[in-house]
Formats: C-alpha cells, structure tokens, sequence
C-alpha cells in the first residue's frame, strides 16, 4: 500500500461527518491488515551477514571474492567486517605472518585489480593466531545498491616465512532495506 | 498481533461515543507500537542473498562442470537476480570463453533448468541475469538446487581458464510459509 494518508481532516466547531470518521479508521485499519510494505518501515532496519570462505592461500598472493548488492534492496549500512582462520599447514602457524581482508566498491572492473575500486574499511582487519576473529567497523561508505563489491584477502610473510593458515572465513554484516517494490 | 477488526462502525446522525472513537484507534495504535508481524506486512519484502564461491579452475571442457548443490529450506524466494563473476585465471591471460553459471532444480528425479544463466569471459566483469521470465523462478521451500559453472567456448572455440569463480543468487521473500 505504500505511505497512507488520511483522508479526511475535521475541523473545530463543525459536526464530523460518520462516513468521513468511518473513512479514516478504515484506511487505517486497510493498511495495518496485511498492506504494509518496505515504505512504511524505517531504512536499514534488517541485519544482514554474507559470509564467504577461502581453503588456503599461496604465498602472497591476493586472492579476490565479488559480489553484488542487488537493485532491490536499497544501501546498506555496513556494520562491520571479520576474518578468521581455523587451521594451518605443517606442524606451526608461521609466526608474525597474517591474513588481512579488505572490502573494495569495484568502479571499473576492467582495471581491476591494480586500480578501479575504491576501499571502503578505513581501518586494517587482519588475522594473526588461529581461531582468533578480527572486526573492523570503520568504514567510509555504505554498501550502495546496484553495485558490485569484493573482498580482498592478502596474505603477508614474515622472516622468509609465508603465511600458512588455512580455512579461511571472511564476512560482512550490514544493515540493509527489505525490498522496496518499484 | 496479526490482523485487527476495527471494533465501531459510526452512523449518520446517531452519536458518536467518545470511548468508541477511542477502541478504534487504541486498537491500530497498539498494533503499530510493536505488536506487528509477518501478518501485517505485504508478501515479497525482504531481501534474500546467496553467495558462494568456487575455488580453482573451472574445467576446460564446455561439457564438464562444477557444481555447487544446496537445499533451500526457509519460505519461497521470487528470484530478482543470478550473477557471476571470476577473479583469476590459469595459464596467464584469459582466454576469450565464456564462464557459464546456470541455476538447475532437482524436481525428484532429474535436474531441471530454471532458464535463468549468467555468462562473463572479462576478469573481475561481473554479469548478472534477472531474466527468470520462464517459470519456475522460485527457491521452493525444502527443495534441492544446483549451480552448475562451466566453461563455453567462444567463437574461435577457446575455452575458459577462470579459476576462483563468484556466483550470487539474490531474491525476495515474504518470511513465511505458504507463498506462493
């Protein structure tokens, strides 16, 4: 039904018409009963997480995740964004090396990835002992709608030696829009 | 709450009680004020996303696949979107075919496609598809689904060398049994 209006306004010192008082309740009452939609609720209020996984990386190399948000449901306000590792290869993790996620708007996907996307975590999210999430919820965009995003992982060595944690998990949790219908 | 009946029906001519024009709005006031569930809302309003993620290369072979299997269990998701995307390649620069993502659905004896496909041969390109104008476009509750990713030769007959390939599955869904 979208927003609602009432259609009448009495007036001070007049008599109120019956059908008129009948009109206003049963627009109300229309709308509480089954019309309501994504207009009549606040933005940004359904919590949403993505969460995404990576087995193992090789050396240092960055390894990349897209994903879009849609056209339909409006910006979404990112609440934050984590890492974590629940394994490694060989007898020890390598110590002083880390997994770091980066969260990227893509502008111009055909200069990707040296150039053409815009990162959007204004902080570093980097994982360093096994089991051991990081958040970060410093950011300076929201996640806009009609647009695609990627997540990238970037492994660092530390003393000759690579990162070698492995069954990485990476997410997103942002407050989005229920659908809005066009 | 649910749905409300409006408890008074005013007449021409005949006074209206003040303690009935007030049941009539306590009753919409209460509802508002935290009491309003799925009942209330419009079918279709939420968002529903997937995402998944496929290591390694896709094979070179437009008649071998990848594939990714799912079960869908909460209320029916209208599909809006299937998209698809690859961030690296085998062997260097990629080769000019095609990474195909096609959503199937398992109806108890044979996968069946839901004609909805997504294609894209550029790196980083993501394509998306939001033609489900052939039914079914729905995710049916407690029903078994497949991606299937796989290479499609281009016109010189190269084959794809995608490796680490995105696909996203993006729908509306009413939270509640029963629909459609």
């Amino acid at each position: 039904m979208s927003i609602i209006h009432k259609p009448h306004h009495f007036v001070a010192g007049q008599a109120a018409v019956a059908s008129q008082v009948n009109d206003n309740f049963t627009t109300l009452y229309t709308a509480v009963n089954g019309q309501l939609d994504a207009s009549n609720i606040k933005t940004n209020q359904w919590l949403d997480t993505k969460t995404f996984y990576c087995s193992s990386t090789s050396g240092t190399t960055k390894k990349y995740f897209i994903f879009r948000n849609g056209s339909h449901g409006g910006n979404g306000i990112i609440k934050e964004i984590g890492i974590a590792f629940s394994s490694n290869s060989g007898d020890d993790l390598n110590a002083g090396t880390t997994i770091n996620v980066n969260l990227y708007r893509i502008i111009d996907a055909t200069a990707m990835p040296a150039g053409g996307m815009s990162k959007l975590n204004t902080a570093s999210v980097g994982a360093s002992a096994l089991n051991t999430p990081i958040v970060s919820t410093s950011f300076n965009s929201v996640l806009t709608a009609n647009t695609a995003f990627v997540f990238e992982l970037v492994p660092t060595s530390s003393g000759g030696s690579d990162f070698n944690g492995q069954d990485i998990s990476f997410w997103i949790t942002y407050a989005g829009t229920i659908f809005a219908p066009s | 709450m649910a749905t409300v009946i409006k408890p008074y029906t005013f007449s021409a001519n005949t006074p209206a009680y003040a303690e009935h024009i007030n049941a009539n709005f306590d009753m919409p006031y209460g509802e508002i004020n935290g009491a309003l569930d799925l009942a209330n809302l419009r079918d279709e309003q939420f968002i529903v996303s997937l995402n998944f993620h496929c290591e390694g290369a896709v094979p070179a072979s437009t008649a071998d696949a990848r594939e990714i299997i799912f079960k869908w269990t909460q209320a029916n998701v209208t599909i809006n979107e299937l998209g698809v995307a690859f961030t690296a390649t085998s062997g260097g620069a990629a080769a000019e075919g095609y990474v195909r993502v096609e959503l199937l659905e398992w109806n108890g004896a044979a996968w069946v496609s839901m004609s909805a496909a997504a294609s894209t041969a550029v790196l980083f390109v993501e394509v998306h598809d939001t033609a489900f104008a052939t039914t079914p476009d729905y995710l049916v509750t407690n029903t078994t689904y497949k991606l299937s990713i796989q290479s499609v030769q281009d016109g010189d007959g190269d084959e794809s060398n995608a490796t680490e390939v995105d696909v996203w599955i993006e729908g509306r869904a009413s939270l509640a049994e029963g629909n459609p």
